[in-house]
């Protein structure tokens, strides 16, 4: 068999097969490479409310809890403690409230899952052995991929010309980053 | 085509259907935060099980957890992931939960207690006035402090866990 046509071949149905293993670590990779700016896995939202300042700690039981997430539309509730002894901190569905006894601020958090990039960061993240294994399998076509892709097109477009100086410059451009800002 | 379809369908075939044969399962020790958490705790290696309230699961890669005692605040231990368990689902947060994990030890010597106060007064050098978190984390501190001069081992252990397994309780 002609080699170059079993390249061809071979560089067209992995980079088909593939396709979906290749979307899910670009789109999670640009939203874990953020992960300073921004969570990739959540949509956090927090908003502030007041209840009656000076609560003593003895003073907060179940139905004095009742009552506080009432004030925020909240009707159950998982379960509380106190981290600090002026910090009540009440677990709910989907969330916590923390509340300073002593001023009475109180913040809501409510936690909902990202639509898409919570399953495809999860998958990123490697969340068990047959993923490592289908992922170990996906790097060695990508790395056969990039081989491969060499020898598609003969001549000047090819290895000859373009080809190599686009590789080396690829190649370059990491090295200085590592060199000189890593 | 087809024998490169052929080959696909083989190779996912080989995939899901590779389970590897499981392990005998050691004893598993239950163990309480009182125990875990003193000075005197000699762990011997194994899995051991611990029951507690979820307080925080990292909400960035859900990788680590905190467990602890919900009527002292103080007592809590950091559960990571191992291969067992990719990642812990966020909606954990205030339900009591039963973990049987391996433990690894941090020794806490004087070393590292004066290198956390110097950390420490470095912060705050940054502010003009001590806050009282600035003391209490001095009074932690002291507190470690006094704890290792105590212990005959020369360090006190601080435990964190590697979970293989959880469930709710």
């Amino acid at each position: 068999m002609n080699l170059y046509k079993l390249n061809r071949t071979l560089h067209r149905d992995l980079g088909y097969f593939f396709i979906g293993m290749t979307l899910i670590y670009a789109i999670s990779g640009i939203a874990i490479n953020h992960i300073k700016d921004w969570n990739p896995n959540y949509i956090i939202r927090k908003e502030a409310f007041q209840i009656s300042a000076n609560l003593s700690r003895e003073q907060i039981d179940k139905q004095k809890v009742s009552e506080i997430l009432s004030s925020v539309n909240v009707d159950s509730y998982k379960s509380f403690y106190f981290p600090k002894n002026n910090i009540l901190k009440i677990f709910i569905d989907g969330g916590s409230v923390t509340c300073e006894l002593n001023t009475g601020y109180c913040e809501i958090e409510t936690i909902k899952r990202r639509p898409l990039f919570f399953h495809l960061n999860k998958m990123h993240y490697n969340p068990g052995k047959t993923w490592t294994y289908f992922s170990d399998f996906y790097c060695v076509a990508l790395a056969f991929l990039a081989i491969s892709g060499l020898f598609i097109i003969k001549g000047k477009n090819g290895l000859k010309w373009r080809g190599t100086i686009l590789g080396i410059i690829g190649i370059i451009i990491p090295i200085l980053i590592l060199l000189l800002y890593l | 085509m087809k024998k490169t379809l052929f080959l696909f369908v083989a190779f996912a075939f080989v995939l899901f259907s590779c389970k590897q044969a499981e392990k005998p399962v050691d004893e598993i020790k239950k163990v309480s935060f009182d125990e875990l958490l003193s000075d005197n705790f000699e762990y011997k290696g194994g899995q051991v099980e611990l029951e507690g309230m979820v307080l925080h699961v990292c909400a960035h890669s859900g990788k680590k957890m905190f467990i602890g005692n919900p009527d002292n605040p103080e007592q809590k231990i950091q559960i990571l992931v191992s291969d067992k368990i990719s990642s812990f689902p966020k909606d954990l947060e205030g339900t009591k939960v039963s973990v049987v994990g391996t433990l690894e030890e941090e020794k806490l010597d004087m070393e590292y207690a004066n290198k956390l106060e110097e950390e420490i007064k470095a912060e705050s050098k940054d502010n003009t006035e001590h806050s009282c978190e600035f003391e209490e984390s001095m009074k932690k501190v002291e507190n470690l402090k006094q704890r290792i001069q105590n212990s005959p081992k020369g360090y006190v252990p601080k435990f964190t866990m590697k979970a293989i397994s959880f469930k709710k309780v």
